[in-house]
């Protein structure tokens, strides 16, 4: 495997030399990719902007850990790169240029020009129409410090609009289900005791015994989505003086929950990795806490389900002012599609009847109000880990 | 002398889901309003099971004028908890006005399981 490129080494280039390049030549627009991928180093931020830039793959290629440059260098990770490139601009013959340059890298003893050469190339051929519009619009500042001024402000408004988005289609969400929740309940109980009511007086040999049964199940599974619409509904409307939050080891609040969940664990088989000797405290509600991670624990069941490795591991670590819970599974994993979207209410994957799309929601108000956050990363096939920060403030 | 209970909800549905449920362990009697409940509990009752959300009286409103004369009767409030009323509920502790709540939606198992409960001289 060739040795890795260390970002300095491309920071280095002279960028004011570019600058001066003819307008229109070529050089300049390899100039500008090269700028760009500077740019990217192997700072997050960046690459995230970029990714905001260049559509779904290239959050494949963030999701990995991997930074575009790093990616794009290490010769180890090709797919990555060429899914990359191929993003910026899809055209089928690239593949064996690309393949060139590749071997050109790969010839290089370490990262040199010759790398940075190879990158420049392909340029070219990626960028055209558009896209090169696009790079250019992003590019056209005097000097690095307005771009990267120009970037972080473009960063955060599109943040800010997500997130008032977000906000928006919650408490709508939440008012609605809250009033269909209310008015539901009263005939569902009614609904509940009749077909009991039938049940008690029915012989079990009796033909419409069983379908009565079935009756009964399906009138409990509405009970639950509407228990689950009422507790998603009631956070929305709930304010923080309702919410009590205390100091608290955060390990006797997961060990909880993996024990209400045991029957699942052992019955399907899943090897459970967890410290639970540690004390790690955090600010925290214990009740709402155990909720989510109840309902992210029993995610991770499902999604291994069918996988061949069943390894659940749970990692609390103490930072400062912070405590972060890691969840992973070795599942089948999220599609980089539907991650961006899994904590939508009412978004699912599962099939009907089995998931009302309303857990992780509820998770992610539960920790919203704990002014904490909950991220996840997921890679198809290999497993999902979803982390947990939570706050302590020691008064 | 059989044990009677009180439903007061102004549902159709809740009142024959308690009905249904008890049949054959006490007479049940039923109210459609907070305001007719009030006059039925002038008899004696062994439970009262009342909705909170209810047109007229409330079922905090019901309860606070029914202990008002009757300090004993077990009363348990069936709710689905609306945010609006926690308000009211939390003033009827505060009043020391006894009472239990439960959670809707109820199975029948559980009504009987609450009635037998109080009837075997189980503590609320």
């Amino acid at each position: 495997m060739m040795q890795l490129a260390s970002p300095y080494d491309i920071k280095t280039t002279d960028l004011a030399k570019l600058e001066v390049a003819d307008e229109n030549s070529v050089f300049e627009i390899r100039g500008k990719i090269l700028k760009l991928f500077t740019l990217l180093g192997y700072d997050s931020f960046y690459t995230t902007y970029i990714s905001t830039l260049f559509s779904d793959i290239c959050r494949e290629i963030l999701s990995s850990k991997l930074s575009a440059i790093e990616v794009g260098i290490q010769a180890s990770s090709k797919p990555y790169f060429l899914t990359f490139l191929f993003s910026l601009r899809p055209s089928g013959n690239l593949e064996r240029r690309i393949d060139c340059v590749f071997d050109e890298v790969e010839k290089s003893s370490s990262i040199n020009n010759s790398a940075i050469k190879a990158i420049l190339n392909l340029g070219q051929d990626v960028l055209s129409g558009k896209t090169l519009k696009e790079m250019q619009d992003v590019l056209s500042f005097k000097s690095k410090d307005d771009l990267y001024y120009e970037l972080e402000k473009t960063y955060t408004q599109l943040n800010a609009a997500k997130k008032m988005a977000q906000l928006e289609k919650m408490s709508a969400v939440g008012t609605l289900s809250a009033g269909i929740a209310h008015e539901l309940n009263n005939p569902l109980m009614g609904i509940l005791n009749f077909v009991q009511y039938c049940l008690k007086h029915t012989p079990p040999e009796d033909k419409r015994y069983t379908i009565l049964e079935d009756a009964k199940h399906e009138t409990l599974r509405c009970a639950d989505l509407i228990q689950n619409l009422l507790s998603f509904s009631r956070l929305e409307e709930d304010g923080p003086e309702d919410f009590v939050i205390e100091d608290q080891n955060v390990v006797p609040i997961v060990d909880e929950a993996l024990k209400l969940l045991l029957y699942r664990i052992e019955k399907e088989k899943v090897r459970v990795v967890c410290d639970k000797s540690m004390i790690i405290t955090a600010s925290v509600n214990r009740n709402q806490i155990k909720q989510v991670l109840i309902n992210i624990i029993s995610n991770a069941l499902d999604a291994m389900k069918n996988s061949r490795k069943k390894v659940l591991e749970i990692k609390i670590a103490g930072e400062e002012n912070m405590v972060s819970v890691l969840v992973m599974d070795t599942g089948t994993g999220i599609s980089s599609d539907f991650l961006t979207r899994i904590f939508d209410p009412f978004f699912t994957t599962k099939p009907v009847g089995q998931g009302t799309g309303l857990g992780l929601a509820v998770c992610q108000n539960i920790i919203k109000m704990h002014s904490g956050e909950i991220k996840v990363s997921s890679e198809k096939g290999r497993g999902t880990t979803f982390e947990l920060r939570l706050p302590y403030h020691p008064e | 002398m059989p044990k009677k209970i009180l439903i007061i909800d102004d549902e159709n549905s809740i009142r024959k889901s308690f009905v249904l449920a008890l049949e054959g362990i006490c007479d049940v009697e039923t109210a459609e309003s907070g305001e007719e409940g009030i006059k039925k509990a002038k008899q004696k009752f062994d439970i009262i099971f009342c909705d909170l959300k209810m047109p007229g009286l409330n079922g905090a409103e019901t309860v606070r004028l029914i202990r008002k004369k009757d300090k004993k009767t077990p009363i348990f409030i069936v709710t689905a908890f609306s945010k609006s009323f926690t308000d009211e509920l939390k003033q009827l502790q505060e009043d020391k006005i006894e009472f239990q709540l439960m959670s809707k939606p109820l199975p029948s198992e559980q009504i009987v399981a609450v009635v037998e409960g109080v009837f075997g001289g189980a503590e609320w």
